[in-house]
């Protein structure tokens, strides 16, 4: 088994229990999944799901062995593997047996995070900006962004009230490499180097959450 | 949470005993085959069970409880021990405990919400005791101002018309004390416009009469006559509160009618707000470097210009939007009025179908937009001065201002479209007399395709396939209009010319798109009335269609130019919460059939998603009135 997560791609969910704390013996209770290992020196917990059945485009036959990392906070847990894909299947599958009332995505408030920063410059610069362009229906639907600030770029500021973000990638404004993508409906993902960039995913999270772009849609019983 | 199969609960008074016994059917005619004449019927439908309810769910002695209005995710966690059923009452959710102590969790807990609540102590189906909470009061103020106004001295055509107004709001206001906030605010809006118009009528020499105010009063009553019985049919007391939907007599349709009112919410936050009436007004202030928009080419940029995105509503107050009353009804389908806004009753069971869908009401929302826009165009025609002042316009060939030499450039496309139509060679001599001939006659079809081209690039979002599909579907609604299809072919392809203005055949891309998505859809629908259509495009494209068009681009032009803007259109198209990629799939998270509470914001695009189906449904009409009702969530 590979108990190394790092130079992985990495994209998930970002979920939430209606009800409850999420524990580590959940996610341990999910069939053909077992607990590999804390990820060294973060609170990050490292899972690895055994499959008989590819959960992604596979070129040799089964079983398949994917990593799922996990961080949890409460009622959150942000769940990822090398796929989207096999988050969704877990989410379908698994968790759903598990977890009554089941996990729900927490939204984040890409356009409104995006507009943010793009008008009161942060910590965070944006890397990486896809937008949808309603005013012109089907003749032009969607614009991507690429860059190191696009927020100091003109062009994109003056074209803001157009624009609906759905999804965005995150830099530290001081420079490196982009640390983390972001989608509408609660989507994650990022490249971990290092198990250094988890931390780094882990403030930027603490960032969206204390600004106020982490929507819950759960009621209280 | 998954929506399954529709059932229906059937309610009969007992003579002996003098009672109330209420049962479970699985399908409509099964309760017809014995009806009595105390009887009321409505669906209800399964929540995560797929097998029907069978008639002995109500035996022995049950609870049955109503709790509303509510989303049913909220009581998820009532499922363990409670059956759970959900209606388009206002009091939603049906459970059925298996314990009394579970029923009186689950009361408490209503009471704790501030929810409706009615509770039934069954015997083998007979109600032996009813429990329900009560109502709040209306304002003070709003009874104090009803009060005030019914014992105003009213000319006597009036008089009627006030004493049904007057306890019908007061009725509604009161019972409606669990809606959103919003729409008891909206419900106040009404009535202060309705106070206002009858007062101003007594006190001034203006334009309003006692039958024009009595037109305006007879339509908020009906509306709001409508809603009302709809809306709070079935709440308590359930047994005393019949609905004369008598499909739905037993619950009403109190979620349909919450729905429809957060889509026509949504259009008022975006649509109305927007003020596009007043700024289209304001192009009256641009004076300068006016073009001449007969002659001005198509390639210039004058054309693309966000003319009215660029003219901020001005810092004055404007009046404020009077909200229409939202409401079901058969005999008048779909259709708008200065206060009223209506959808067909058949939408309740079958809107998941395009036949059906409530997106037909963004054709009417445009009527009302268009028909104010429409007043500032026209001159006044009743005055002397303003039929010699236009007279002169088309004389002049230079408007004076920006709104002058748009309405130029619709008076000389009048002019055109009756030469095209009366096959006349020579130019028409106009004077006074015919001026005003001119402009009446073809007032509506200048209405027609402004509203069109409106509808198309605003609610459409300029997908030709879509907007072709949705008019053409709804036209096929409507019994005997084979006299309308040339009209109806003409102002489809003016619709669709509107995003081809630029090209150099413009006209003929409009018609082969209008003509490629006819064909799909006759060969997926065998519709008499398209194949009449295309039949029509092929044999008289040349001899009439293309001289129509081309005389209706003027107008086209004016629609395309000074009636969109992308401001306006960001507002209402976008959505944060659309994912997917940034191809043509995209969408929601939500499940069809799942009554996930997932937040949506925008719900004209949650109905261009999920009103596609082939075949109506009443149970996936029932989630789309769900997830309007409940999932809506405000800007």
């Amino acid at each position: 088994m590979k108990t190394d997560v790092t130079n992985l791609y990495f994209s998930g969910l970002l979920l939430e229990s209606p009800l409850r704390t999420v524990q580590r013996a959940d996610l341990e209770k999910v069939r053909n999944v077992s607990f590999v290992e804390v990820v060294h020196g973060t609170n990050w917990e490292h899972f690895s799901l055994k499959s008989e059945q590819a959960l992604r485009p596979e070129d040799r036959p089964g079983p398949y062995d994917y990593p799922i990392i996990c961080r949890r906070s409460g009622s959150r847990v942000l769940v990822l593997s090398v796929t989207r894909q096999i988050v969704e299947h877990l989410l379908q599958h698994d968790f759903e047996s598990i977890f009554s009332p089941q996990l729900r995505r927490v939204s984040i408030a890409v356009d409104g995070l995006v507009k943010g920063i793009a008008n009161k410059p942060t910590a965070y610069a944006l890397s990486f900006a896809h937008a949808r362009v309603p005013a012109f229906g089907n003749s032009l639907r969607a614009i991507s962004f690429y860059g190191d600030d696009l927020a100091e770029a003109s062009l994109f500021r003056g074209q803001l009230d157009l624009m609906v973000f759905f999804t965005c990638g995150l830099r530290e404004a001081a420079g490196a490499t982009e640390i983390v993508r972001l989608g509408g409906d609660g989507a994650i993902s990022f490249f971990m180097g290092t198990s250094h960039r988890v931390l780094e995913v882990e403030r930027a999270l603490s960032f969206l959450r204390h600004e106020g772009y982490l929507t819950s849609e759960i009621w209280a019983a | 949470m998954k929506l399954e199969r529709q059932s229906f609960l059937v309610l009969e008074r007992l003579a002996k005993p003098s009672a109330h016994k209420v049962h479970i059917v699985q399908t409509l005619s099964e309760a017809l085959l014995d009806w009595k004449p105390s009887m009321r019927i409505s669906p209800i439908f399964a929540v995560d069970r797929p097998h029907a309810p069978s008639t002995s769910a109500l035996r022995g002695r049950r609870r049955l409880l109503f709790i509303g209005p509510v989303h049913p995710d909220a009581l998820r966690w009532a499922q363990r021990n409670s059956r759970l059923f959900v209606s388009l009452g206002l009091l939603n959710v049906l459970l059925l405990p298996n314990s009394r102590a579970e029923a009186a969790k689950l009361l408490k807990w209503a009471k704790e919400k501030g929810l409706l609540y009615e509770a039934w102590d069954l015997e083998n189906g007979v109600v032996k005791k009813a429990v329900f909470s009560e109502a709040g009061a209306a304002p003070a103020e709003l009874l104090k101002g009803l009060a005030n106004l019914s014992s105003m001295a009213l000319p006597p055509e009036l008089s009627d018309a006030v004493g049904e107004y007057c306890p019908l709001m007061a009725c509604t206001v009161s019972r409606g004390s669990s809606f959103p906030s919003a729409m008891l605010q909206d419900l106040r809006q009404i009535d202060n416009y309705v106070v206002e118009t009858v007062r101003e009528l007594k006190g001034s020499a203006g334009e309003n009469t006692p039958y024009r105010v009595l037109g305006q009063l007879l339509s908020v009553n009906a509306g709001l006559s409508r809603f009302s019985s709809q809306t709070f049919a079935g709440t308590s007391p359930i047994m005393e509160t019949e609905c004369h939907f008598w499909s739905n007599s037993l619950l009403g349709i109190g979620v349909a009618t919450l729905g429809l009112w957060h889509l026509n919410s949504f259009l008022e936050q975006t649509l109305g707000k927007a003020r596009i009436p007043e700024r289209f007004a304001r192009l009256a202030e641009i004076r300068q470097d006016v073009p001449d928009l007969t002659t001005l080419s198509i390639n210039d940029p004058f054309w693309t210009a966000d003319h009215l995105g660029r003219l901020e509503p001005l810092a004055r107050e404007y009046e404020p939007l009077i909200p229409p009353l939202t409401y079901f009804s058969g005999r008048d389908g779909f259709k708008s009025t200065a206060t009223t806004l209506s959808a067909p009753l058949a939408c309740v069971s079958s809107c998941n179908s395009p036949r059906w869908s409530l997106l037909t009401l963004t054709h009417e929302v445009s009527h009302t937009i268009v028909r104010s826009v429409v007043s500032e165009l026209y001159p006044n025609l009743g005055e002397h001065r303003e039929r010699l002042e236009t007279l002169d316009l088309i004389e002049r060939k230079q408007g004076r201002s920006l709104l002058e030499e748009i309405r130029r450039l619709l008076l000389v496309s009048i002019v055109r479209m009756d030469d095209v139509y009366s096959k006349r060679d020579g130019a028409l001599e106009i004077d006074e007399e015919s001026l005003v001939g001119l402009i009446e006659h073809w007032q509506r079809e200048i209405e027609e395709i402004l509203v069109h081209v409106f509808d198309f690039l605003y609610f459409y979002g300029k997908d030709v396939d879509r907007y072709v599909s949705g008019i053409w579907t709804s036209w096929g609604t409507i019994p005997n209009i084979n006299n309308r299809i040339r009209d109806y072919v003409i102002r489809s392809i003016c619709a669709v010319l509107s995003i081809h203005l630029r090209r150099p055949s413009g006209e003929e891309s409009a018609r082969d798109q209008v003509y490629r998505t006819l064909t799909r859809i006759f060969t997926e629908t065998n519709d008499e009335y398209v194949k009449k259509a295309m039949v029509y495009i092929e044999k008289h494209w040349e001899d009439e269609i293309r001289d129509r068009v081309l005389a209706h681009k003027g107008v086209v032009k004016i629609a395309r130019t000074f009636l969109f803007s992308d401001a306006v259109a960001t507002a209402l198209r976008g959505d944060p919460e659309i994912s997917g990629k940034a191809g043509k799939k995209e969408g929601y998270t939500l499940r069809a059939g799942y009554l996930d509470l997932r937040h949506i914001r925008n719900p004209l695009r949650f109905l261009e998603q999920y009103t596609t189906s082939k075949v109506a449904s009443a149970t996936a009409s029932a989630w789309i009135f769900y997830v309007l009702a409940f999932c809506v969530q405000g800007r």
